[in-house]
């Protein structure tokens, strides 16, 4: 299949941001797990430590309440799912619509479950889990575009 | 293409003179620079870009006023000097020999380092009071600014 012409590649990232290109990928990764519970889109997910030894890094649950953040968490649901069935999640680069604390601002690093299962949080002095993501815009309706931190 | 060494040995590798050889870094080369970038400056994600897939392909100097806590966009060092608007390959991942870094707290290699703390793109050894992810790891001290460092890959 030809090629389109391209000039440079500033016109060909200009232009897909514009929409005239189909850049592949938005610095996505995507990894398919399965889910211990029900998960919604947009739910941070962490391991599911009440699996067996190789179940615990296959399964993932919508990501518990830690106060000071829970370090399991890997990633963003896509998509919503039952327990059982196959949940894809962001394990690095854009969310477009992840479950955010509403009014957590712009280029706030997030840890996952620290009021709320599932929810992304903003980082605080006390937080002991790593950031799992960073927002990209203030949340509203507990709702934010989310730059996924890859932990692995 | 350059002959390969003969490296039977880890202890003969790391003997190598100019270990040039040594690549284990990772380049993103397409970004755009949402300002003017220099080399070696940490760059982060531009979130005064209008959409999140925007946001995700421009990169400004971390820090551009500088975050107390450290500026959690960052990811990476920029590879060239570029004005707004250019692409901008950034190493995102590994060895990087030209980072800027604070000669005042990054006076010893294996300090965890935050970016955009003090100084538009520069980073600092890492404080307890911190909130941003560290971005990489000192491998010695900095010198006139300039500092060998790990890039931590976040994405």
């Amino acid at each position: 299949m030809a090629q389109p012409q391209i000039d440079t590649l500033a016109t060909y990232v200009t232009d897909y941001l514009a929409g005239t290109q189909g850049l592949a990928d938005k610095r996505q990764e995507i990894v398919s797990f399965i889910a211990g519970g029900s998960i919604a889109a947009g739910d941070a997910v962490a391991f599911d430590t009440t699996q067996t030894t190789t179940g615990i890094v296959n399964v993932v649950v919508k990501a518990g309440v830690v106060a000071t953040g829970n370090p399991l968490a890997v990633g963003v649901a896509l998509g919503a799912a039952s327990y059982g069935g196959v949940v894809q999640v962001v394990v690095a680069g854009l969310h477009p619509s992840a479950n955010v604390l509403t009014g957590v601002t712009a280029g706030t690093a997030l840890i996952a479950g620290k009021t709320t299962a599932g929810r992304l949080a903003d980082i605080a002095a006390a937080s002991t889990a790593p950031a799992c993501a960073v927002c990209l815009a203030t949340a509203a309706s507990n709702l934010a575009p989310v730059w996924v931190i890859k932990s692995y | 293409m350059p002959a390969q060494q003969d490296t039977s040995t880890l202890s003969q590798y790391s003997g190598v003179a100019s270990p040039g050889l040594i690549d284990k870094h990772v380049v993103a080369t397409d970004f755009i620079a949402g300002a003017s970038i220099t080399r070696g400056q940490w760059v982060s994600l531009d979130v005064a870009q209008s959409t999140s897939t925007k946001i995700i392909n421009y990169v400004v100097p971390a820090g551009a006023t500088p975050v107390a806590t450290g500026d959690a966009l960052a990811i990476g060092v920029s590879q060239s000097t570029v004005s707004a608007g250019a692409v901008c390959s950034v190493l995102i991942e590994g060895y990087c020999d030209f980072a800027l870094t604070d000669d005042t707290s990054v006076t010893a290699a294996g300090l965890a380092l935050v970016a955009g703390k003090t100084v538009v793109g520069q980073a600092d050894a890492i404080e307890a009071t911190d909130l941003a992810p560290s971005v990489g790891t000192s491998l010695a001290a900095s010198a006139s600014g300039v500092g060998q460092v790990w890039v931590k890959r976040k994405f």
